[in-house]
């Protein structure tokens, strides 16, 4: 009998590839820094997952100011990768991260394919890691990122490369800026994709009509936040459908609604980005929204979400 | 240590036209506050505006737990904050960003206020004066015509023994007429330059000339930028500021949140 006061026990725990998930929420690549930088406001503790900011072989300086632009209900970043380079991330910024209770997944990119595997390598070595996301969606630079990832080929052999020299599971994220974004999802499965995140930005831009240029340093950037929520769920919906991997879904998720929308579309986990700008605690409160969520549709294992919106198998 | 919490605005006062100030209670944030430090201030629980807006700390009240922020309504977010009633909860997040390295006792400061950059200098102003600081200190405020020096009633209550406050507007319709930094070789004139050390915040282009003012004159200056900044600490690398140390070094980015806003101003490449 359950006690007037006690509320029943909601699993919200999950595991991919082995690596067992206190909770289902991440906080997206890019969003939150290396951790440490939220940790006065956030209790790290309570997060599913840390992404970090994406690494590359070396430190990037990223592009010129100006780099973000505010738009409807959404915002526009051209960073370009500034980060501090993988090594500086393992010896720096892994002693605090491997202190918390929550995962640590490494974001991580390069120019080249060999670049993404000499860092995939470098990693190996980090203690305390748990899983890579490899980065072929960014839209703000030259070389790598979405260069590979809007192309399945590509995809396959970039994933297969790291893949094969990581110790950890990895996770592809997706670029929606794509003709067929299951194309590409099945290529991450056949190189061995552990699990796939999905959407990284959408390419937007913004022109300042006063001084006739466009806002940003960089022209174009990759649009996040609510308003491609949508868009977000629709392809992590149609994902799900052809894929047998666990979907991580993340695109405009703001706060627990959102979030239950992703699970019910057919993603296994989430992740929130740009709302942590708006709010740092919104991982938190999502987490404590999921329960409440599944307590009160009588949902003992947040895993009964995942796809439940979708068509039955007939 | 920084703070995120709901705050209850005590008093919302309009300044001129379209200027304001907001006074919040923030206890948490006051006591940790110093001169240059800003609150990131989410204007609505809605999407739209969407992120947070900075705002340097213009005074604090550290009995009352009360810190001001004043502000011009430039777009929707400052339109939003202008229309916060006194019992009103926003969410503050603070406090952020370097402070102003403040002078000894032998040192003469001279604050330059251009427009509301008067904002960072003044909580600097009256920081020291509570600190009972005995050097010299100039506070030199400008602004286009009388009308938009907004925080005059502020200036004017500085101690006249203690701070020598002077004026100056474009157009000559309050004290000198022409720029701050005619105003400020003038005074410069008077003083030692090794003993001088400037503290400024102001539009852009008086920054970049006080910037190579700095340079050419070798000055101790510091700047406190103004920029737009996504997340406020540090993680969304959105708001950074071209950096040159020296002549030998490459042009690199720091971020203003939180590397900033309070630069020297001979390593900040303003365009």
């Amino acid at each position: 009998m359950v006690r007037q006061g006690q509320s029943k026990k909601v699993d919200l725990s999950l595991e991919i590839a082995g690596v067992k998930f206190e909770n289902p929420v991440m906080v997206a690549s890019g969003t939150f820094g290396y951790g440490k930088e939220y940790a006065d406001v956030v209790d790290l503790n309570k997060i599913g997952a840390v992404i970090s900011k994406t690494l590359t072989i070396v430190p990037r300086d990223g592009h010129p100011p100006l780099r973000t632009f505010e738009t409807p209900s959404g915002m526009l970043n051209a960073i370009g990768l500034h980060n501090i380079g993988v090594d500086n991330f393992i010896n720096d910024k892994m002693k605090f991260l491997r202190s918390k209770k929550t995962k640590v997944i490494a974001n991580i990119a390069g120019s080249t394919i060999e670049e993404y595997v000499q860092v995939a390598e470098k990693l190996n070595s980090a203690e305390g890691l748990h899983m890579l996301e490899i980065n072929i969606s960014s839209p703000n630079v030259k070389r790598g990122c979405m260069e590979f990832g809007s192309r399945a080929d590509l995809t396959y052999e970039c994933v297969k490369a790291v893949k094969n020299v990581s110790k950890y599971p990895v996770m592809p994220k997706l670029s929606p800026n794509v003709t067929d974004i299951v194309e590409i999802a099945l290529a991450c499965q056949e190189a061995g994709a552990d699990c796939i995140s999905l959407i990284n930005t959408l390419v937007g831009m913004a022109i300042d009509w006063k001084k006739k240029k466009p806002v940003l340093s960089n022209i174009t950037g990759g649009l996040s936040g609510p308003a491609i929520k949508p868009v977000a769920l629709a392809m992590v919906w149609k994902v799900y459908q052809k894929i047998k991997v666990p979907l991580i879904g993340v695109g405009g998720i703001m706060n627990t609604q959102d979030a239950v929308e992703f699970f019910l579309a057919g993603a296994s986990a989430i992740q929130v980005g740009t709302v942590n700008y708006v709010d740092p605690q919104a991982s938190v409160k999502i987490v404590e929204g999921l329960k409440k969520y599944c307590q009160e549709n009588k949902i003992s294992s947040i895993k009964e979400l995942i796809g439940m919106a979708q068509p039955s198998p007939i | 240590m920084v703070y995120q919490k709901d705050s209850r605005v005590l008093e919302n006062i309009r300044l001129g036209k379209d200027c304001f100030k907001l006074i919040f209670s923030a206890p948490e944030i006051v006591k940790q506050s110093q001169a240059g430090n800003f609150v990131h201030i989410q204007v609505n629980p809605f999407t739209f505006p969407l992120l947070r807006r900075a705002f340097s700390i213009h005074e604090v009240n550290r009995q009352k737990g009360s810190l001001e922020v004043v502000f011009k309504v430039i777009g929707t977010g400052t339109e939003h904050l202008s229309h916060k009633k006194k019992g009103d909860t926003v969410n503050l997040l603070g406090p952020l960003g370097k402070i102003f390295s403040y002078p000894d006792r032998e040192d003469i400061s001279i604050m330059i206020a251009g427009g509301l950059g008067i904002v960072p200098v003044y909580f600097l102003t009256r920081d020291l004066l509570r600190k009972k600081h005995r050097g010299k200190i100039y506070f030199l405020y400008g602004a286009k015509e009388k009308d938009q020096l907004y925080c005059l009633s502020d200036t004017r209550k500085l101690p006249r023994g203690k701070v020598e406050t002077l004026y100056s507007t474009d157009d000559g319709s309050y004290g000198f007429t022409g720029y701050l930094d005619a105003l400020l070789k003038q005074v410069l004139k008077k003083e030692d330059k090794n003993k001088v050390k400037i503290y400024a915040c102001g539009p852009e282009g008086l920054l970049a000339k006080l910037s190579h003012l700095a340079k050419d004159e070798n000055l101790f200056c510091q700047l406190s930028l103004e920029v737009g900044m996504p997340c406020g600490m540090g993680t969304c690398m959105g708001c950074v500021v071209k950096y040159k140390p020296d002549c030998n070094s490459p042009v690199t980015f720091k971020r203003v949140c939180c590397e900033g806003p309070v630069f020297k101003a001979q390593e900040v490449i303003l365009d």
